[in-house]
């Protein structure tokens, strides 16, 4: 295939991706990657950093939008990012020293969660208060935000700091292994464990993306792992596509389209693992 | 006013300029990587897309100002944004909130440590 054919090629399908990802409420990695890898014959670990840079991108395109509409936890996010950053160097150093056919296995594993997530996830339109769990409320990330059903500003306590750390450090670490966002992790962690209503936790979980990948964009630019030509097409399309996306139409809701693309990550991830073993 | 209320206000006007810094980022880097292709596609000087590059090749691309040169100051783009923005976190909150203003300085110090052990 000629140069100017792949770009075009990745150009188009990255809008898709970068649409099709803020619709449903997800980075476009759990695409992105296996597209690349598989269509386009690149090394895991090459996509996975072509993610990275792309995730930065979509963060950098949606975080202001969040953070106008003052639903970011800020001091949460910045607190978190410790955890995050430190996972994603831990998985960014890690990865060089694991082989393409583990990578991609893993990478299968966790695109058959995102599925299981996407089917049956919360849903990231309602803004329910959750049950307010035990322990004690840290007061300095407790944070307020703007309760659209009935127009008045709520306030939550945040709590279970040390738990929602943990979840950070592995969402960290599956962003430096295998270029997601790792938001399929944060966000049931700071909804669930921390209290925090599901919007706050869906905007601060994007605040918090870009910084974690860029502690492992970075290992990975050291390790030489980055394809420019590529990075830049993917990047271009999921700009364009992240834009249209969070624009044009309300997040899908219906269970019709997340059923069709859950089931589309499950047959990718089966090919993903016949991959690893060798079988294709 | 309560400390809890004077924290959400700080908070509000950080909010306002962070998303400032990382929209400008990403509006500046895709353009960067949308003129760099647009020029190597028009001189025909792409070979190979899926060649990788190395910091000392980002470098030198990045001072002849070749269309790989453009591409590659968008990829630095993209990654120095989140950075700037922590630098940003980290002056704000200096004089506001010493908590606020330690965290990002340890992420920070994370990155950079991260960065170093692999070069």
């Amino acid at each position: 295939m000629a140069v100017i054919e792949t770009l075009l090629i990745l150009l188009i399908v990255s809008i898709l991706i970068g649409v099709i990802g803020s619709l449903l409420g997800i980075g476009g990695g759990v695409f992105l990657i296996p597209i690349v890898t598989l269509a386009l014959g690149i090394d895991i670990k090459v996509a996975a950093a072509t993610s990275l840079v792309t995730i930065i991108v979509t963060s950098s395109t949606s975080a202001p939008k969040y953070l106008r509409e003052g639903i970011v936890n800020v001091g949460l996010g910045m607190f978190l990012e410790i955890f995050t950053v430190t996972g994603a160097i831990i998985g960014a150093v890690l990865v060089v020293y694991l082989s393409q056919s583990l990578v991609e296995a893993l990478f299968a594993i966790v695109i058959i969660y995102a599925a299981v997530y996407m089917m049956f996830g919360i849903d990231a339109k309602k803004e329910i208060h959750p049950p307010a769990p035990s322990g004690t409320s840290h007061w300095r990330f407790n944070g307020r935000y703007r309760n659209e059903s009935t127009g008045e500003a709520e306030d939550y306590g945040v709590r279970n700091l040390s738990r929602g750390g943990a979840a950070g450090f592995i969402a960290g670490s599956l962003s430096g292994l295998i270029g997601v966002g790792g938001g399929i992790v944060k966000v049931p962690a700071m909804h669930i464990w921390m209290g925090v209503p599901m919007k706050a936790a869906v905007a601060t979980s994007n605040f918090m993306i870009g910084v974690t990948a860029v502690a492992s964009a970075l290992v990975y630019l050291a390790n030489g792992l980055v394809a420019p030509l590529i990075t830049a097409a993917a990047a271009i399309g999921i700009f364009i596509g992240a834009t249209v996306g969070s624009r044009s139409m309300q997040k899908i809701t219906g269970r019709g389209l997340r059923t069709i693309f859950s089931v589309m990550l499950v047959i990718i991830s089966m090919i993903m693992f016949l991959r690893a073993g060798g079988m294709l | 006013m309560s400390e809890a209320e004077a924290q959400r206000q700080i908070s509000q006007r950080a909010e306002r300029v962070l998303s400032h810094i990382v929209m400008s980022g990403a509006v500046i880097s895709v353009a960067l990587f949308a003129f760099g292709i647009s020029v190597a596609l028009g001189n025909s000087s792409i070979v190979d897309e899926k060649q990788t590059m190395s910091l000392d090749s980002i470098v030198s691309s990045i001072s002849s100002m070749d269309s790989m040169g453009l591409i590659a100051l968008g990829v630095l783009t993209v990654i120095a944004t989140p950075l700037v923005r922590i630098l940003a976190t980290i002056l704000y909150f200096a004089r506001k909130d010493r908590l606020l203003m330690a965290l990002p300085v340890v992420t920070f110090i994370l990155i950079v440590v991260g960065f170093v052990i692999r070069m």
